[in-house]
């Protein structure tokens, strides 16, 4: 425990102060100590370094399951096979993503890209509840 | 780090029932054995194709699948059909 905030909880027990400054002063304190309140502590609890894994879950109304989970360092290997592609492969590949609404270059995807993918694929979540019962989700986790 | 082990069962209903435990740990060593004795005819086919500026470059292929391959571990994939009682569950270790 900090000097600091023995010394406040000192001055309560002596009444100098009342519970709700004693409260405030120790928020205060908090805050300038850089303390975590839960919720930042769930953010940073979910860093890149800890999450491992996307997890892909579909939970039919039939009780048709499917449970995948993907190894993160896999998707970032296969995103690097994109750089193997020959110049004319990769031409029909861009070709038809095109024609189905997505313009854009196969070949401009660098390393640094792939890795800034994956650090904010980590924050991705889809959840999908489909009217007839039907779960779909996708996340990331440890 | 590459995985060792790799579980498959197959299930569809009463009919076919299948276990598979395969020790990769055992495959490794046999494929690195295969790939030194391949080793001088993936250099000509490199030297030919960098010749024949064909862009297909055999050494970075097979540097993308080892990785790939060791990316592998910890993958799991069940699907569970309750109409047809089947399941699938592949998991690599």
């Amino acid at each position: 425990m900090g000097e600091e905030r023995k010394r406040i909880l000192k001055m309560l027990a002596d009444g100098k102060i009342s519970a709700s400054e004693a409260e405030d002063l120790l928020d205060a304190l908090g805050k300038s100590s850089g303390a975590q309140t839960p919720e930042t502590a769930a953010v940073q609890a979910k860093t890149p370094k800890n999450v491992k894994y996307m997890y892909v879950k579909v939970l039919s109304a039939q009780q048709d399951n499917v449970d995948v989970r993907v190894p993160l360092g896999l998707i970032r290997a296969g995103m690097r096979f994109t750089a193997l592609i020959p110049p004319q492969a990769m031409e029909h590949i861009n070709g038809a993503m095109k024609e189905k609404g997505m313009n854009f270059d196969l070949s401009n995807i660098k390393p640094e890209d792939i890795d800034e993918l994956i650090k904010n694929l980590v924050e991705m979540e889809v959840n999908v509840n489909s009217k007839n019962g039907d779960i779909v989700k996708v996340f990331c986790g440890e | 780090m590459i995985p060792s082990v790799m579980n498959l069962k197959i299930h569809s209903g009463e009919r076919f029932n299948l276990r598979i435990w395969l020790p990769l740990f055992i495959v490794w060593p046999f494929a690195l054995v295969l790939l030194f004795l391949l080793l001088p005819f993936l250099v000509v086919a490199e030297i030919v194709l960098r010749l024949a500026n064909a862009r297909i470059y055999l050494f970075s292929i097979l540097g993308c699948v080892f990785s790939l391959v060791s990316a592998m571990r910890g993958l799991t994939v069940k699907v569970n059909n309750a109409r047809q009682n089947s399941i699938v569950d592949v998991t690599i270790l």
